[in-house]
């Protein structure tokens, strides 16, 4: 069996150092393999971004202090590495386009400065034209002339593309992509994930996929990893965890997509708030908003392989097939 | 006199929204012919052209196009954080540009908007209780006390509890956030709320309860909404009346049922094909018309979208079509007439 | 875990600088302005035929070092702060407006922020000197007259920076004006980055007006600042090395430490990606 390019072993993130301080990501494990797609979907807050920054230690210094498990890519603890074996990891192997754009462009810099550097630290030769190129993949128009733009200048979808751009430019063994198309419509959204497969297939590069479009999900992933309250809480090839989810919040969240082929009324919700960091319920996290908790439930649920692959943390995995819309 | 088959394999609508009551009353807000053109190096940019809409009390009217169209810039007119280059706003009949500073002050709380960015649109180092009641204190119209049960009470409209009020933002994850900036705005019980892609950052279920909220809101109080996204099932979910525009400009207009089951233009047709479905078993859609993304540095002639129109004729590239009212609508596309496709 | 302890012993270092300013004086039983003629170049305590009575030693006109030098700091303090505040408040409105109202108003103060970087400090302060004679006021409006502009281009970029925020267009549709906006969203937002400018800066001050102190156009004497000690003892500089050498470990001593500490500042307030919490 070939290793994991990227192991994540019981990441636990906590808010400071403190061993009782209020924790994010709540022994977090998962594997990827080279040339994978790992789809991470669920909640708002549930610690998908503090995952995926993890990665690379972008977290803030609160966070970061309180960051425990083992994070090993391609068998190296990210963990211990130096500052500057860790630069060369986040230039050259590890890409990540941040949810914020605005916090990966720098507002006083045109886009072709910033475009240029990425590529001159990714080794590239010849940057006007690489910057063109990587502008015009990821299907920005006019090219050239948008080079000498400036962030404010774009439209909310295009700095997300930029980023992207600046991300792809460094050929990345490893995309972390926090919810890259969230501002882009259909068709254009449609064709940054072929260019996506494209470089995938190109050179076997893995991702890590952060989104809660369960379109996305369904187009580009190989697995998905659903995330409740900073755990993982169901894992499993994207074919099965859509044709079978088992678990309770996963049946609820894929219930809630609308669709445009018909206006319910109300769309389905979860009943409930999800819980706030520092008040996170015991046992399983999701009882009190679960139709199918029992009193079990307020006990740490059992981790079971119900198929292969398809893994699950509840008491009661629900087994009927999920009708999608 | 076919339609476009694109159009043609859309399932028909299963349930229908109850038709709402009709709105009542003048328009609150109104664009007329409304133009922005940016000066940037390399020439002049048209981000948006001739767009005609208005808002009226209790409706809700959805605005769909691809990024970079000029929705963001079309909402940041309609908000007076910019000036048209061409066209006029008008609040409740008048020019915004003849109002005086009272007059103002009145638009500003009837108008409130949601951005589409949740991490830009919290200010770093103001605690939630601050951010929110900003647009309450600014008005200096409530004693303290009224303003501090109200954050609460928004709050908890949106569905956080009354403790995130002494906390920063950047506590928050972006979902959160933009929770926040929606209870900011309905802090002042504006008439009309001026949402840019409210939830695309948000989960799915998340993202269904903000819609539920934003949904009472507009049954419940009549709440007229400016709904701009891209996503069409979300309009379909909120608006009664959906605006299509591509490149600036107005391709088509029509209710919100007819426009994301049977669309007239080949541009929206294309973007109801791209959209993905939840379903890894689904047939892939075949592959929406792509071609060459126009600039609006650089327009194409005629029809804007014919460099990606897989109906494009001639004309296409001669003549720009005008906006014609159909009797589903109106579109700007040669080749449809009020009978239907040609 | 090294450069936690730099930053500390930096840290460490400086508190003791700025109490030594504050108190030192008033713990030493030398007057720092008068000397004895018969103690005369005395070397410190621990050098040869140097006496407990001073500890440092003593310059050419029998003042205690150690005392000047206590005294010196406060001098320097004095200098930075004042400094600071003048150029700081100046530099920071000039350029908030700046980068606020953007436009013909923005390009020409910048024009008049790279005049003021290019200023020659040392022939001003020399040209000044000439024509008022040197003082502490003197020293003062010199180093404000180049230092502001940092405190210009900074606060101009955040303010760009602040400016496109959605938060600052969320305050305009609110009904804030623009002065509430630049004081209740602006300044608040490029705070923490001036204040890194304010403490890198105390090194620059600190050497300039050690700088022009050595050529005479700085606090005039007798009163003890660093450079004019440094400057007063470079003719003995090999007969009696300490009357120069100390005071100038004092300059590179609090210089260094204050780089140290601005460079952690600016890391932690700075730290690029880090930190937006997303
Ligand atoms: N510096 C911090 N201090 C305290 N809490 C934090 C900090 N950073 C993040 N959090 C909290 O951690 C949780 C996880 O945040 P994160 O941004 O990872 O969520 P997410 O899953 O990416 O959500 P979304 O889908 O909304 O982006 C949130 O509840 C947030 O409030
Ligand atoms: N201040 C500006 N200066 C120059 N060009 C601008 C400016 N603001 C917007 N534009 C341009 O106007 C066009 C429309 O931008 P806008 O932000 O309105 O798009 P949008 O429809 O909101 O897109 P998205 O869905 O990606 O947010 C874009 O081409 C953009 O580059
Ligand atoms: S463990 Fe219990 S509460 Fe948790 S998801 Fe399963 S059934 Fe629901
Ligand atoms: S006018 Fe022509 S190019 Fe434009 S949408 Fe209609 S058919 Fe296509
Ligand atoms: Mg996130
Ligand atoms: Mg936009």
């Amino acid at each position: 069996m070939t290793e994991p390019l990227l192991s994540i072993r019981d990441l636990t993130v906590r808010v400071g150092k403190h061993p009782e301080a209020p924790s994010i990501l709540d022994r977090v494990s998962l594997d990827l393999m080279p040339g994978e797609t790992l789809g991470l979907v669920g909640e708002s807050g549930s610690g998908k971004s503090t995952l995926g920054m993890s990665v690379l230690r972008l977290n803030s210094p609160r966070l970061a202090a309180g960051t425990t498990g083992q994070i090993l890519w391609q068998g190296r603890d990210v963990q211990k590495m130096s500052a500057r074996q860790l630069r060369r990891i986040r230039g050259e192997e590890i890409s990540m386009i941040l949810q914020d754009p605005m916090a990966s462009l720098n507002p006083v810099q045109s886009i072709g400065v910033q475009l240029r550097e990425a590529l001159r630290r990714s080794g590239k030769r010849n940057l006007s034209a690489a910057a063109e190129a990587a502008l015009a993949e990821v299907n920005i128009p006019s090219p050239a002339d948008r080079l000498r733009a400036y962030p404010h200048q774009m439209s909310g979808g295009m700095r997300q593309r930029i980023v992207s751009a600046i991300g792809l430019a460094q050929d990345p063994n490893l995309l972390i992509c926090d919810e890259p198309t969230t501002a882009l419509d259909a068709t254009i959204q449609y064709q940054f994930l072929e260019l996506l497969a494209a470089l995938r297939a190109a050179h076997d590069m893995a991702m890590l996929f952060i989104t809660h479009d369960f379109g996305v999900v369904a187009r580009i992933c190989d697995r998905v990893a659903v995330m409740y309250a900073g755990r993982i809480v169901e894992t499993g090839p994207v074919a099965e965890i859509f044709a079978r989810p088992a678990h309770p919040y996963t049946r609820a969240l894929l219930a809630s997509v609308p669709s445009t082929r018909h206006a319910p009324r109300r769309l389905p919700v979860i009943e409930g708030q999800p819980p706030a960091v520092g008040n996170r319920p015991r046992g399983c996290p999701f009882h009190p908003r679960c139709a199918a908790a029992t009193d079990q439930c307020q006990s740490v649920p059992p981790r079971a392989e119900i198929r292969p692959g398809h893994v699950l943390d509840c008491w009661h995995p629900q087994e009927i097939a999920h009708d999608p819309a | 006199m076919t339609p476009p088959d694109r159009a043609l394999r859309v399932v028909p609508e299963r349930a229908e929204t109850p038709p709402r009551p009709a709105p009542s009353g003048p328009p609150i807000l109104e664009a007329r012919r409304l133009g922005r053109a940016f000066k940037v190096r390399g020439g002049l940019l048209h981000a948006l052209s001739n767009v005609t809409l208005s808002c009226a009390p209790g409706t809700s009217l959805g605005i769909v196009g691809e990024s970079g169209c000029g929705k963001t810039t079309l909402n940041r007119l309609l908000l007076a954080l910019d000036r048209p280059t061409s066209g006029e706003v008008m609040f409740r009949g008048k020019p915004l540009s003849d109002m005086s500073r009272a007059e103002m002050r009145v638009y500003r709380r009837a108008v409130q908007p949601v951005f589409q960015n949740p991490y830009s649109s919290l200010s770093p180092r103001m605690k939630v209780r601050r951010i929110i009641a900003e647009p309450l204190s600014a008005s200096r119209e409530m004693s303290r006390a009224g303003v501090r049960d109200r954050v609460i009470e928004v709050l908890e409209q949106v569905g956080l509890s009354a403790d995130v009020a002494d906390r920063l933002p950047s506590e928050f994850s972006g979902g959160q956030r933009q929770r926040i900036a929606i209870a900011r705005a309905l802090a002042s019980r504006p008439e009309l709320l001026l949402l840019d892609e409210p939830v695309s950052s948000q989960d799915i279920s998340i993202q269904a309860q903000i819609l539920n909220i934003l949904k009472d809101l507009q049954e419940d109080y009549g709440l007229a909404t400016l709904f701009v996204s891209h996503d069409l099932a979300t309009v379909r979910f909120m608006c009664d009346e959906v605006v299509v525009i591509y490149l600036g400009r107005v391709v088509e207009r029509g209710p919100a049922a007819r426009i994301c089951t049977t669309p007239d233009h080949p541009y929206t047709a294309a973007l109801l094909a791209a959209a993905l479905p939840a379903d890894p078993a689904a047939p892939a859609t075949d592959t929406p018309p792509m071609g060459e993304l126009p600039s609006p540095l650089s327009p194409p002639s005629g029809c804007a979208y014919h460099t990606r129109c897989p109906f494009a004729q001639e004309i296409c590239k001669q003549e720009r079509p005008v906006l014609k009212e159909t009797p589903r609508g109106e579109v700007a596309c040669h080749r449809v007439s009020a009978e239907g496709w040609s | 875990m090294t450069r936690d302890l730099s930053f500390k012993l930096a840290l460490g270092l400086l508190v003791v600088f700025v109490l030594v300013a504050l108190f030192g004086p008033y713990l030493l039983e030398h007057d720092p302005l008068r000397g004895s003629l018969r103690a005369r170049l005395d070397p410190p305590a621990w050098a040869e035929g140097g006496s407990a009575e001073h500890l440092l030693g003593t310059d050419r006109l029998g003042r205690d070092v150690l005392a000047r030098i206590v005294q010196g700091a406060r001098i320097s303090l004095a200098v930075c702060l004042v400094v600071i505040a003048i150029a700081g408040s100046i530099g920071t409105a000039l350029g908030t407006f700046s980068g606020y109202v953007g436009g013909w108003v923005d390009r020409v103060l910048m024009r008049l922020v790279d005049l003021a970087l290019s200023l020659p400090v040392i022939l001003l302060a020399l040209l000044f000197a000439a024509v008022v004679g040197p003082s502490f006021l003197n020293i003062v409006i010199v180093i404000s007259m180049v230092l502001w502009s940092q405190y210009a281009r900074m606060s101009r970029g955040e303010t760009l920076r602040v400016k496109n925020e959605d938060y600052v267009d969320l305050a305009r549709t609110s009904g804030l004006g623009h002065v509430a906006i630049i004081f209740r969203h602006v300044l608040p937002n490029i705070a923490p980055s001036l204040i890194v400018v304010a403490t890198l800066q105390v090194g620059v001050v600190i050497v300039l007006e050690a700088s022009l102190s050595f050529l005479g156009v700085g606090v005039p004497p007798p009163n003890p600042s660093w450079g004019g000690m440094v400057a007063e003892g470079r003719s003995y500089i090999v007969t009696a090395w300490w009357v120069s050498a100390l005071p100038g470990i004092a300059i590179v001593l609090v210089v260094m430490a204050v780089n140290v500490v601005g460079d952690a500042l600016t890391d932690r307030i700075n730290p690029g990606l880090r930190g937006r919490g997303a």
